[in-house]
């Protein structure tokens, strides 16, 4: 199996699609915990090197934010630690919370690996298949706001080096950015005009325009789809069928063990490694081809 | 060929996706407010998209349209030193008025999708533009009075910045509890409070700045080239 | 075969008041290099407008154009579509899509093509013009000449029969547009496309077109071979076109020659050489002292944009005197425009000082640099209008200087009569032409009265006659006592309007003299002129001095 940034954008948006809605819907601690895991082990494998700590620390915070103050807004449960308020704080509440927080920083763990794999190409690839003209728009605007950044700041220094913002205060700042946003409209939007000519004698507006894509589905992907589907619909159908359940409220009540429930987490276990796996045999192989040559 | 492809999409349209929703909800049960109301989000963009792709736009105005969204993402980088300051909803607002409500719609929406490729995805985009193109529907269609009223303006101005922190609050709240937790949400609500007021307030700011130049600008363009024009309007001009 | 033929063809805007274009009768044959010139507002995009029926301009249109004998109106859509590609000026703004692969296929699957025949198209494109080492690329990461010769290809892709290009190099550097014009040389003479070129720079493209169409005030008044022009000019002597001309034939019609015009510098100089004698060799030397008051001094300035990147300056120093203009010259990407903006004070070095008028550019506090000292010029003058009407924003600038209404006034209006723009003041800046904006640009920079005026590349997208103004505004200033800097690639505009040019190369200035030494002392980064006369006059730069050379050396002004 090859890389899943080099899979087709449908399977890639499949995986990602089914990973994401078991993360964000099941709330049994260790299928959200595989996900935790498993997103963390791939965004740091292939993420670049900088700015870990920071970026951890910081969602630490956001977990243990998540975490503790849920026992302030939810008061069910049948283990009361301690009273605030007359207000039960409850044993129930606060593993909830926990979960909660496993389950925040796995989906915005997963949509980072989301943002890294599905490339803008890719993700217009999908809106195309939806509305391809609303697809192509969304082209032009990404192709737009490179072209205006540069122009801002060509705005930006003309504009300063005419004398009218000399200032050095907040308010002559202001000024000046408002001045250059507003030089920065209408010539993009004179721009625009120009565009449009350009994109109508190109044949834009005829009858039967069609998609070229650089995607072509290839064995690999009808392999790697199937296998992501079978994952998928072994974890989902446990999750719909209970096997997988898991009540915070009013007590901590799990499911009791099942083939189908072990084989679920198994399955969403695989499916959650996969890229990392991936990622991890990509790089042996190349160690094993280097050391050949 | 092209209309059976027609009739495809159609069922698409009325069988697969109820049966999505409803098959959803039912796997999801424990959080399927959460399910519904991202399906909700997700499926109001069908008629609109319907239409858009439908609609017969000359490429000058898919064009406008296109750098209305560029335009009001670049706002946040532009200024982007001015912390909570953003020109964002503003512009939708404006876009809204001159162009018309499906351009408001869409013009809000993409400039989500858009922008959170630079600022990051996550399960809020949908959310953010469904809240910012229903501001710039809202926008569209009540276009005759704010068009002629700077206080209505701002008063939309205000209700469009409060309107979206809070449905941006009942999301979280959604995602958080599964289910709706008015505690909690009134919670969020209060926490949000200064963040809440930052929006209105900066969207009357940008409002009373942009909307003269802004209004300028579009409506010479229009003008100039003869954008945006309604279907009969366009009729008896080409006859002339 | 005549594939286009344009019969009896006027065309009116409306509600102006003259027609753009009057009657216009022309026709091109299959195959033919059609190079299409005339001054900026003489029709010339109209006309090619008006070719293409997708870019038919509103407005009142008599006579007709046709394809292959059939009128583009009634072309079927996808046919009007395909076989006529046009190409605009601005480089940017033609490219619809963020990808290079998607802008090459954009044409295609608007056509309707199918996946495998789009794959094939594209891929054979991207051979044939090299473009697969950037196939992938975003295409804001392109430099201006790739961009343009992306447009070029994307249009290549429906197989066209007519290019029609407006001024396609106008935005680019001598050697990206020199590199475009061969690339399209090239298809008119492997694939036998039929090209309909707008142009302003004719040294280049004169000697290779097959036929010349002039106009004039929306009028064809020249449709012929590029070797009849001279009897055009010989007739017309007056004709502002014959400053665009290339040097070569300026020469000849200044000297009244009979016989084949000379097109290239290899003809004029054989010209030059079988009908002139070399007895003077050189011209009287004109000798220049500099004022002694310093207006700008740098001192070994050395710059990067960051820590670990290379510098781009490399102890740099420079001086320019009161009065005088200096031209920087080099070629691309050697760092002369960061050295205006540095200058400028946009820029600071992190190595040497930078005095104006005597004094460190550190030491005006708060903006004062830009109050009544210096101004800058940048390379695309729209970017400093901000207003709706040329008059408002020249208003809310006097506004800024807290001047009163009756004098902001009466200054605006002496500014834009000795500038000659008291006419567009009422125009949207957007609405007009290259030389127009930058007349305007400089009037706004002129308001405040600085003493050292900065521009770059003034003559960019501009034509003959608005390059033949600037200077002549320049040297007004000049006179003054403004220092003017101007950084170009323009060695024919350095060469006629500088005092002094300086050459940057390898981040560093490598020589500074007057123009008259510079250009002689250079044996390629030279003007046409000087090129052409090499080894044979000493100091001859430009057209003028060639002729007075000829003159001096054929007694009784005849040719020998």
């Amino acid at each position: 199996m090859i890389k899943l940034s080099e899979l087709h954008p449908i399977v890639a948006g499949v995986y990602f699609l089914s990973v994401l809605l078991t993360a964000m819907f099941s709330s049994h601690p260790a299928l959200l915990l595989t996900a935790l895991v498993g997103g963390m082990a791939f965004f740091f494998k292939t993420a670049p090197r900088t700015s870990h700590t920071k970026e951890l620390c910081f969602y630490f915070l956001l977990f243990l934010l998540v975490s503790l103050s849920n026992p302030l807004f939810s008061h069910r449960g049948v283990t009361p630690l301690f009273y605030l308020n007359n207000n039960p704080i409850t044993l129930e509440a606060f593993l909830c919370g926990i979960g909660l927080g496993v389950m925040i920083l796995a989906v915005i763990f997963w949509f980072k690996c989301l943002s890294a794999v599905m490339t803008e190409d890719k993700i217009l690839w999908i809106f195309a298949k939806i509305s391809p003209k609303l697809a192509l728009l969304l082209s032009s605007s990404l192709r737009f706001i490179p072209m205006l950044k540069t122009r801002s700041e060509k705005i930006r220094e003309a504009q300063k080096a005419l004398g009218s913002f000399s200032a050095d205060n907040w308010l002559t700042k202001l000024r000046l950015t408002l001045c250059v946003y507003s030089a920065l409209i209408t010539w993009a939007l004179e721009s625009a005009v120009e565009t449009g000519a350009s994109m109508k004698a190109r044949g834009y507006g005829l009858k039967g325009r069609t998609n070229y894509s650089l995607y072509r589905f290839r064995l690999a992907d009808a392999f790697a789809l199937a296998m992501i589907a079978v994952l998928s619909i072994v974890t989902l159908s446990a999750v719909a069928s209970g096997a997988l359940s898991f009540e915070y409220y009013p007590a901590v009540t799990i499911s009791a063990q099942s083939l189908h429930g072990t084989l679920a987490l198994i399955s969403f276990g695989a499916l959650c490694f996969l890229p990392f796996i991936l990622e991890v045999k990509e790089d042996l192989k190349w160690k094993f081809y280097r050391s050949r040559i | 060929m092209r209309k059976g492809k027609n009739i495809f999409t159609l069922c698409i349209l009325l069988v697969v996706i109820p049966m999505v929703v409803i098959l959803g909800a039912f796997v999801f049960r424990e959080k399927h407010y959460l399910w519904i109301s991202l399906c909700v989000a997700v499926l109001s963009f069908v008629p609109m998209l319907y239409a858009f792709e439908h609609r017969e736009n000359t490429s000058r105005e898919l064009m406008v349209l296109s750098v209305m969204v560029a335009l009001s993402v670049m706002g946040r980088f532009v200024f982007a030193w001015v912390p909570g300051f953003k020109p964002v909803t503003a512009i939708t607002i404006i876009a809204g008025i001159y162009l018309g409500k499906e351009s408001g719609f869409l013009i809000g929406a993409l400039t989500a999708v858009v922008s959170n490729f630079y600022f990051g995805q996550g399960p809020w985009t949908p959310f953010q533009m469904l809240a910012w193109g229903l501001i710039g529907l809202c926008a569209g269609l009540l276009h005759k009075s704010l068009e002629k009223r700077k206080v209505l303006l701002c008063i939309f101005g205000f209700f469009a910045g409060v309107f979206y922190s809070l449905s941006m609050d009942v999301w979280t709240t959604l995602w958080l509890d599964g289910t709706f937790n008015f505690t909690r949400y009134l919670a969020s609500v209060v926490s949000a409070l200064p963040i809440t007021a930052e929006y209105a307030l900066s969207n009357i700011i940008f409002l009373l700045l942009l909307s003269k130049p802004i209004a300028q600008k579009l409506t010479r363009i229009k003008t100039k080239y003869g954008l945006f024009i309604p279907k009969q309007k366009s009729q008896t001009s080409s006859v002339e | 075969m005549e594939i286009l033929q344009v019969k009896n063809l006027s065309f009116r805007y409306p509600e102006a008041q003259t027609k753009a274009l009057k009657n216009i009768n022309f026709s091109v044959s299959e195959g033919d290099f059609c190079l299409l010139c005339g001054e900026s507002g003489c029709g010339k995009s109209t006309l090619l407008e008006l070719l293409k029926r997708e870019l038919q301009p509103f407005g009142e249109r008599q006579g007709e154009v046709l394809y292959q004998g059939i009128s583009t109106d009634k072309l079927p859509a996808d046919k009007s579509a395909s076989d006529i590609g046009f190409v605009l000026q601005n480089p940017d703004a033609q490219i619809v899509t963020d990808k290079v692969w998607h802008e090459l296929a954009f044409s295609l699957e608007n056509l309707g093509y199918e996946q495998s025949i789009i794959h094939r198209r594209v891929a054979e494109m991207a051979s044939y013009f090299g473009i697969e080492s950037w196939f992938r690329q975003s295409t804001a990461t392109l430099s201006g000449g790739q961009k343009q010769l992306l447009n070029l290809v994307s249009i290549m892709a429906l197989n066209p029969r007519v290019l029609l290009l407006d001024e396609p190099t106008a935005q680019l550097d001598p050697i990206a547009a020199s590199d475009f014009l061969s690339t399209l040389r090239k298809l008119n003479r492997d694939f036998g496309i039929t090209v309909i070129l707008a142009e302003h720079r004719l040294e280049e493209v004169l000697p290779n077109s097959d036929k010349v169409l002039i106009m004039d005030k929306g009028q064809l008044i020249y449709n012929n071979y590029p070797k009849n022009i001279a009897d055009f000019f010989s007739r017309n002597p007056d004709h502002p076109m014959l400053f665009a001309m290339p040097s070569s034939m300026r020469i000849f019609t200044a000297l009244n020659s009979l016989g084949e015009c000379p097109l290239t510098v290899r003809d004029g100089r054989k010209f030059i050489t079988e009908n002139f004698a070399n007895n003077t060799d050189a011209l009287p030397a004109t000798s220049y002292t500099p004022s002694k008051d310093k207006a700008v001094e740098l001192k070994d300035i050395c710059f990067r944009y960051e820590k670990n990147s290379p510098d781009v300056l490399r102890a740099l120093s420079l001086c320019a005197y009161k009065g005088e203009h200096l031209c920087i010259l080099g070629g691309n990407g050697t760092g002369k425009t960061t050295l205006l903006n540095i200058v400028a004070g946009l820029r600071k070095p992190y190595h040497g000082k930078v005095l104006i008028q005597n004094k460190n550019i550190k030491d005006y506090k708060s903006g004062s640099l830009y109050k009544d000292t210096l101004a800058m010029m940048p390379q695309n003058p729209e970017i400093l209008f901000t207003e709706n009407s040329l008059e408002e924003d020249l208003q809310a600038c006097c506004k800024t200087m807290n001047l009163t209404k009756e004098d902001s006034s009466a200054k605006i209006k002496e500014i834009a009569e000795k500038l000659g723009i008291d006419k567009l003041l009422h125009m949207h800046p957007c609405d007009l032409s290259g030389g127009e904006l930058q007349k305007a640009a400089l009037a706004k920079l002129l308001l405040r009265s600085p003493q050292v005026l900065l521009l770059d590349e003034p003559t960019k997208g501009i034509d003959s006659h608005g390059k033949k103004n600037l200077i002549r505004i320049l040297k007004t200033l000049t006179e003054k006592g403004i220092t003017v800097i101007t950084v170009t690639h323009d060695v024919e505009f350095a060469a006629e309007s500088a005092t002094r040019c300086a050459l940057v190369f390898d981040a560093e200035v490598v020589s500074v003299d007057t123009p008259k030494n510079f250009f002689s002392q250079n044996s390629f980064y030279t003007t046409a002129t000087s090129r052409m006369t090499r080894g044979f006059y000493k100091n001859a730069v430009l057209p003028e001095d060639a002729v007075a050379l000829c003159r001096l050396n054929s007694k009784g002004g005849e040719q020998k």
